[in-house]
């Protein structure tokens, strides 16, 4: 527990330090965060949804903070919004290319 | 929760009929003013470069602005509504689920957050919604995924940083606030999009069920000279006319310091002249490449003698800018 200057009369505030960075996981630990079986997270990545472009051949795919961000986002769509895999996968395509179009956008506009 | 608004417009010092043209202008005249580099007072210049990127940020985007336009002096009323952005603000939420948070540190005021930032409510987002708001009576789940934007420099981007974040969680129902403070690290070659992840800071579980996750979503600041793509940079070069026939040699800023740039006789507008591994950092090592793309730029007005020296310049040229149609 740490004091601070930010902190009210009614708040704790504490400090943590987080070493944010590079964080790999590999495909157990993924799954483990992610709440879906190690199974399943192989078969996703077998269509190619998660993991495809870090895959070494004959090795396991690693994942990055990005990677688990995505994969935590499918199980919340699939699980708690009732959206089908082949949806979820769709939507996450569509996801992708808009996060690749505002990033060109953006250059296109310049500094 | 207090948000405070911000008046982007005022932030710029341009009126709110200006042009894109206007707005891109008074970003980079203030930028070049504020940017932490070459700022002499560093905490004021921080603050306020930060201040001038984030009203950029909202008013470069026609769709963003157009929003902004809209909310006006009305704001509040719009951040209070239930299907506006920032909707659940304030409201008493489930047992253990946080009614609002409150950043420090990441580079964007609260204002944005609600309204404009990745974390808001949304198609796209997911602030506080994973594993919260739908299985209410299960037994035990695990704590919402919480999201933000992090502004980055691209020196901090080139050459990693660590940085303090502040998250001050406010609690609907009486209990205390808590804030935490995390010493977050920027690693060098971070990407714009990309997500720092910060284990089980999240919403709080429920019924023993696990912390969500904290991702802060790196949003790389405009810098008043470059623009990023990938890994590369790009700088407009402007050209006397001259310049460009006989060649020059130019000093040109990068991201290592000021260096001198070599411009062949005969350079077109529009050439890209590359100068190698002064970008950001590569994913698989290394550095991407500079790229100064050259505008010929025209006197409007000209002397006397300029006048008669053009003029002999166009008689005796036979240069033809255009194809015989």
């Amino acid at each position: 527990m740490s004091d601070s200057d930010f902190a009210g009369p009614r708040s704790l505030a504490r400090v943590r330090v987080i070493s944010s960075s590079p964080s790999v996981y590999s495909l157990e630990s993924a799954a483990q965060i992610a709440g879906v079986h190690p199974e399943m997270l192989r078969h996703y990545c077998r269509l190619g949804i998660f993991g495809e472009a870090r895959a070494q051949p004959g090795t396991e795919p690693t994942f990055d903070d990005d990677a688990l961000y995505e994969l935590r986002r499918f199980e919340h769509y699939r699980r708690h919004l009732g959206v089908s895999r082949k949806a979820v996968r769709l939507i996450f395509g569509l996801l992708r290319e808009v996060e690749r179009l505002q990033a060109e956008v953006r250059f296109l506009r310049g500094p | 929760m207090a948000v405070k608004f911000q008046d982007y417009y005022e932030s710029l010092g341009i009126p709110r009929t200006a042009s894109p043209e206007d707005i891109k202008q008074a970003f980079r005249k203030l930028a070049r003013i504020h940017h932490p580099d070459v700022a002499k007072n560093k905490v004021a210049g921080e603050a306020k470069f930060k201040e001038i990127n984030e009203a950029y940020e909202v008013l470069s985007d026609p769709e963003k602005r157009r929003r902004y336009d809209e909310l006006g002096e009305n704001w509040q009323e719009a951040g209070r509504g239930p299907t506006a952005p920032g909707g659940n603000r304030g409201r008493p939420r489930a047992p253990g689920d946080e009614s609002d948070f409150e950043f420090g540190g990441t580079g964007f005021s609260d204002f944005f957050e609600s309204f404009f930032g990745s974390g808001r409510e949304g198609f796209g987002s997911f602030r506080r919604s994973a594993g919260s708001m739908d299985d209410e009576g299960a037994s035990a789940h695990q704590g919402h995924d919480v999201e933000a934007d992090l502004l980055v420099t691209l020196e901090e981007a080139l050459r990693g940083s660590r940085r303090k974040v502040t998250l001050r969680r406010t609690a609907g129902n009486g209990t205390a606030d808590r804030t935490d403070t995390y010493q977050v690290r920027i690693p060098p070659g971070v990407r714009e999009g990309q997500r720092i992840r910060l284990a089980g800071q999240g919403g709080t579980g429920v019924g023993g069920g696990p912390a969500g996750d904290l991702y802060l979503r790196v949003r790389l600041a405009r810098h008043p000279d470059f623009s990023v793509q990938g890994s590369d940079l790009h700088f407009d070069l402007d050209l006397a006319p001259w310049e460009a026939v006989l060649g020059v040699q130019v000093k040109i800023p990068t991201l290592d310091g000021p260096t001198t740039l070599r411009v062949p006789p005969g350079t077109a507008a529009a050439s890209r002249l590359r100068l190698r591994g002064l970008g950001l950092p590569r994913e698989e090592g290394g550095r991407g490449d500079l790229y100064a793309t050259v505008r010929i730029q025209a006197p409007t007005s000209v002397s006397e003698e300029e006048r008669a020296a053009w003029e002999q310049l166009s008689r005796v040229s036979n240069f033809k800018p255009r194809k015989p149609s």
